[in-house]
């Protein structure tokens, strides 16, 4: 039921690496770290509420 | 059952992870993060069951609730600083892992403090 979430990331992430390799031939070399950057943080922030939610359940079942 | 529903995801996030690794090292991170995630949340159910059993008997046997919430609190610390742990070994940084291993040591023996010493005052008691 959570699969689509680690789908969506797999996919960000291949996507990324057509991207670079797209920049690399069309010779806009500097633009590739600013590329990986945004993907990068395109999947952090689609994976920060997960990680919250998993440190409320984790609080509330171990009585933190 | 639940434990092929687990195993599936495990196996798929691997295979995800050791695909995206030569291209994209960051991003097979977070697939592992989100991996771990994603299991846990599946056994919540049983893990909040048997917590609450252990509830019930420590009320039963009137234990106090002071040492059952500590005990818990420790495993849950365990569990955490394991999981991140792990993680940062597979990023290949041990040496941070080590460190928050460490953070978990110690926080847990700030935690066993207080039954630490309520056992040694009981032992000192007995003593003649």
């Amino acid at each position: 039921m959570e699969l689509e979430l680690i789908f969506r990331i797999a996919a960000i992430g291949i996507l990324l690496s057509i991207v670079n390799s797209i920049l690399e031939k069309s010779d806009k070399k500097e633009l590739i770290p600013l590329a990986n950057l945004t993907g990068i943080i395109i999947v952090i922030i689609m994976l920060v509420p997960h990680i919250r939610e998993f440190f409320d359940t984790i609080k509330t079942i171990f009585l933190f | 059952m639940e434990i092929m529903q687990i195993v599936g995801i495990g196996l798929l996030a691997a295979f995800i992870a050791v695909i995206l690794k030569p291209v994209k090292p960051e991003i097979s991170i977070q697939v592992s993060i989100a991996a771990g995630i994603i299991i846990f949340i599946m056994l919540i159910g049983k893990i909040s069951s048997v917590v609450k059993l252990l509830e019930t008997y420590n009320k039963k046997a009137n234990i106090d609730m002071v040492y059952f919430s500590t005990l818990l609190k420790i495993v849950g610390i365990a569990y955490i600083s394991e999981f991140a742990a792990e993680i940062c070994k597979d990023a290949g940084e041990s040496a941070i892992a080590s460190k928050i291993e460490l953070g978990g040591k110690v926080i847990i023996v700030v935690l066993a403090i207080p039954i630490v010493t309520s056992l040694l005052d009981l032992i000192i008691d007995i003593m003649p």
